[in-house]
């Protein structure tokens, strides 16, 4: 069988990489019947030659062959001419062998990478999953783990983790162990996930600029017993401040938003919002001192002239105060 | 030999670690349920369990008889562990096996099937030291370890970890401990050890450790052997509250609160009775400053509004609430960024650095209202880049501009900023005048010497009468000035820069040990050849006049 497996969706083309994988037989025996095939010098006639062979004590033979329909779609120059004879080669793959080709980009619909190996192919395509999609696979993850959350941990979950369905699994797997039986919540969500710490830095960041010393002391403690050191605390604070200032400088030159949170490397919605809101919030001169005070205690912190967590606290002291 | 009290004590099931209750239930139901993670990342600071739930993880997988996901810690395996001989728990320090070559091994090694127990644990302890190879040969091992096999990797800094292995991982953050959870594991330590402590003890000790439970436990053990000699009859060691602030360099609380208070009181003379009193009674000042600052930070949290000045002592709690009272937030930080900078490291008995930073403290706090000048440790000092308006990229390859020429003439005798040199600031208006002269004439020069640098050793006295007086530190250099004023050209540029610098024309008197000569009048070599005037002039005579000798006579 001819498989296609592309698109941005990574962890869903290697979980259906591991079905194939136990449709060749016992674990013993995947090892020996699997080759994968990736790099620059591919030649078709090793692939084939591979592909040709009968499985090994095994029911089926699995090869995989990464990138190659890309370069093809790309029409890459590097590619060998005889990767253009593909379809007709692959007549030659036996019923035994799962012939797969994974790719980590959409490929053309009628592009020349999906018509060289033909349409007798199954191709699926995997895009990334947004908005809804990522709820709705949150929830059925959570059923698949035996467990089940309420809408505020599902929608909690999606807004903090986003759309990397690799994270969202191993989270979700944790929060149902972490409950055992009983319902996910909000709660849990923000107990264990990760991501939820680290958005108590935008908390932390909002309270500063809006000068609100007593949520900005409280939360900075938050971050400090939540196991952040001192230098992290003050990294992912000079972080978010300096992304909001080009969040706000792209923002003013009509930058659409997905096209900010590409540039500025924020993908997570959750996080491109609180950013772009606080580009939207605070004046570029505000958040350019802001950032210059963060540098000071940075400085301070590294020459030795203060105690790291003191003068964290005369920092966020100085700037919530005012 | 024996263990230290942090190994000795170390947990041995998930029920005593200690204020990790949201890992230790997790791995604990994994273990009893069997859907155990092939790759777990543990992260958190230093000394709060990390390691030790990897070793109980271990256990827990392995021991014959585990209950509720627990180890029992008396089956063969569990021993194993606890002894250090289990031949399926691989602990590797990451700091010092951190190359591809020792990932390669790793990756060889995986393969084998456990030979005492059912699960081989990996312990990469530190991972975040490896190198980025190491890490990429990893990925592939953690994605699809061998199945029996459970990677265990724990860091302190999840930061510097590839995104690429924490998605990879069933990632743990693990807490600082709370001063409580400190506290009740110290006490169990202590009864364990028949150590008996003053109340305060434990809680200095858990507010020094700041949520690290091996620093707590390493700083009791360091009071207990120190305090060992002191054994009483029932052989209980005794650890009492002074001992502990003297190890921890906290100093005398009651003197810290009273500096503390003082410094927000601004009253200066009470602060500096304090340190003067500690001094002289041969205190560690170190202690001293460590407890004010300790203080004031208590304040600094409650004038923040933060409801429970965390980890610190009700004495110390109630004593700054009515000292901060009418200190304002400015003050507050001013004093806390001053006091928190006085250093007293190398000698701890001498006051000077305290008492600076006291009268330092006293000053008003200047208040940061530009938009640059921000720094966190002193509003005064420039730590901060211009902003950005002022600021110019450089251009790759274009040189630095020639210093500009001195601008011209100021309404006054004052001098530029900006043309004067930098302490102009600190001179008097005459000194200013000269310093300009010195400036207009610094690379001025007809023979052989350069007349500002030879004017930056003479002092200018006047002007008195229309007379401008240098004294010379030395008469060489006296020497060497008058020999440049020889050329027409030099005289003529230092009364020019003295017009301008004065505003009016001056006549130059230059004088070195009492000698004074009129620049402006001719050398006469005639007067100074005779070697009974030279003599003379090496006595302090000064030469006013000259005659011409009556015919006949000898030298005058």
């Amino acid at each position: 069988m001819i498989r296609v497996l592309h698109g941005q969706d990574e962890f869903s083309i290697g979980e259906e990489l591991s079905r194939l994988g136990e449709m060749v037989g016992p674990a013993e025996v995947r090892d020996s019947n699997t080759t994968v095939f990736e790099g620059d010098n591919l030649k078709l006639a090793e692939v084939i030659g591979t592909a040709a062979a009968g499985p090994f004590l095994a029911d089926r033979r699995l090869v995989i062959v990464r990138g190659m329909l890309s370069r093809l779609d790309q029409r890459d120059r590097s590619v060998g001419e005889e990767w253009r004879n593909l379809s007709k080669r692959l007549s030659e793959v036996p019923a035994t062998t799962e012939l797969v080709f994974v790719e980590s980009v959409r490929l053309r619909r009628g592009g020349v990478g999906l018509r060289a190996v033909g349409t007798d192919a199954d191709a699926r395509e995997f895009p990334a999953l947004r908005g809804r999609a990522v709820e709705s696979w949150i929830g059925n993850r959570f059923v698949q783990e035996g467990a089940s959350a309420d809408g505020g941990a599902v929608s909690r979950l999606a807004w903090l983790v986003g759309g990397n369905l690799r994270l969202l699994d191993q989270e979700i797997r944790k929060l149902a162990l972490y409950v055992d039986g009983r319902t996910v919540t909000r709660e849990d969500v923000d107990e264990m996930v990760t991501e939820a710490r680290d958005a108590n830095i935008f908390a932390a960041v909002d309270a500063v600029l809006e000068r609100r010393p007593a949520v900005a002391m409280r939360l900075l403690y938050s971050l400090l017993e939540g196991g952040s050191s001192v230098s992290n605390v003050l990294g992912l604070m000079a972080r978010q401040v300096r992304i909001a200032l080009l969040a706000g400088h792209l923002s003013s030159k009509s930058v659409e938003r997905e096209e900010i949170g590409r540039r500025i490397g924020v993908s997570n919605r959750f996080a491109l919002d609180k950013t772009i809101r606080q580009a939207g919030h605070f004046s570029r001169d505000y958040l350019a001192d802001t950032h210059r005070r963060l540098l000071s205690a940075d400085l301070a912190i590294k020459s030795g002239e203060l105690d790291d967590r003191l003068a964290l606290e005369i920092l966020v002291g100085r700037l919530s105060a005012g | 030999m024996t263990q230290v009290f942090y190994r000795k004590w170390r947990p041995q099931r998930f029920g005593e670690v200690a204020g990790q209750e949201h890992v230790t239930r997790t791995l604990r139901r994994a273990v009893s349920s069997g859907r155990v993670a092939h790759a777990y990342l543990f992260t958190g600071p230093r000394g709060v369990g990390k390691t030790s739930c990897a070793r109980i993880l271990a256990k827990a997988l392995n021991c014959l008889s585990p209950s509720t996901g627990e180890p029992d810690n008396t089956c063969e395996n569990c021993l194993a562990v606890n002894e250090d001989r289990m031949m399926d728990l691989i602990e590797i320090d990451a700091a010092s096996n951190r190359g591809i070559n020792d990932v390669r091994n790793l990756r060889d090694n995986v393969r084998f099937e456990p030979v005492a127990g059912r699960w081989k644990v990996y312990i990469i302890d530190e991972v975040h030291m490896m190198t980025l190879p190491a890490f990429n040969a990893l990925l592939k091992t953690l994605e699809e370890p061998p199945p029996r096999t459970v990677m265990v990797l724990a860091t302190t800094d999840v930061h510097t970890v590839p995104l690429t292995i924490i998605s990879r991982c069933q990632r743990f953050d693990f807490k600082r401990l709370s001063n409580e959870d400190v506290i009740d594991r110290l006490a169990e330590v202590c009864g364990a050890e028949e150590i008996e402590c003053e109340p305060a003890v434990l809680d200095l000790i858990a507010i020094a450790a700041w949520g690290s439970l091996r620093d707590a436990e390493n700083v009791l053990e360091q009071l207990a052997v120190s305090n060992a000699s002191e054994r009483q009859e029932d052989g209980a060691v005794t650890i009492t509250e002074s001992h502990a602030r003297d190890l921890l360099g906290l100093g005398d609380s009651s003197s810290s609160l009273d500096l503390a208070a003082a410094l927000l009181e601004a009253d200066t003379a009470k602060a500096l009775a304090v340190i003067n009193a500690e001094a002289e009674r041969g205190a560690d000042l170190q202690g001293l400053r460590n407890g004010a600052v300790d203080a004031l930070r208590a304040s600094l949290l409650m004038k923040a509004g933060v409801r429970d000045a965390r980890g610190q002592s009700e004495e110390m709690v109630r004593a700054m609430r009515a000292a901060g009272q009418n200190a304002s937030m400015d003050r507050l930080l001013h004093v806390l960024s001053v006091v928190g900078q006085a250093k007293i490291r190398g000698d701890t008995s001498s006051p000077l650095p305290l008492e600076l930073a006291v009268l330092k403290a006293a000053s008003a706090p200047v208040r940061d209202t530009s938009t640059h000048s921000a720094s966190v440790a002193d509003s005064t000092r420039a730590a901060a880049p211009p902003p950005p308006a002022s600021r110019r990229p450089e251009r790759p390859g274009r040189r630095a501009p020639p210093p500009q020429p001195m601008p011209p003439e100021s309404p006054q005798y004052g001098v530029r900023p900006d043309a004067a040199p930098s302490r102009s600031r600190d001179l008097t208006p005459e000194q200013q005048r000269w310093s300009r002269v010195q400036w207009t004439l610094r690379r001025t020069k007809f023979r052989k010497y350069v007349i500002g640098a030879l004017l930056k050793n003479a002092e200018a006295i006047g002007p008195v009468d229309g007379r401008l007086q240098l004294n010379f530190k030395s008469k060489s250099l006296r020497e060497n000035l008058i020999e440049e004023l020889q050329d027409p050209r030099a005289r003529s540029a230092l009364d020019s820069a003295v017009k301008e610098a004065y505003g009016a024309e001056l006549q130059v008197d230059i004088e070195s040990n009492g000698a004074a000569v009129g620049a402006q009048r001719e050398k006469d070599p005639s007067a100074e050849a005779s070697p009974l005037v030279r003599a003379a002039l090496a006595m302090g005579a000064r030469v006013v006049g000259t005659e011409d000798a009556p015919s006949g006579s000898g030298p005058a």
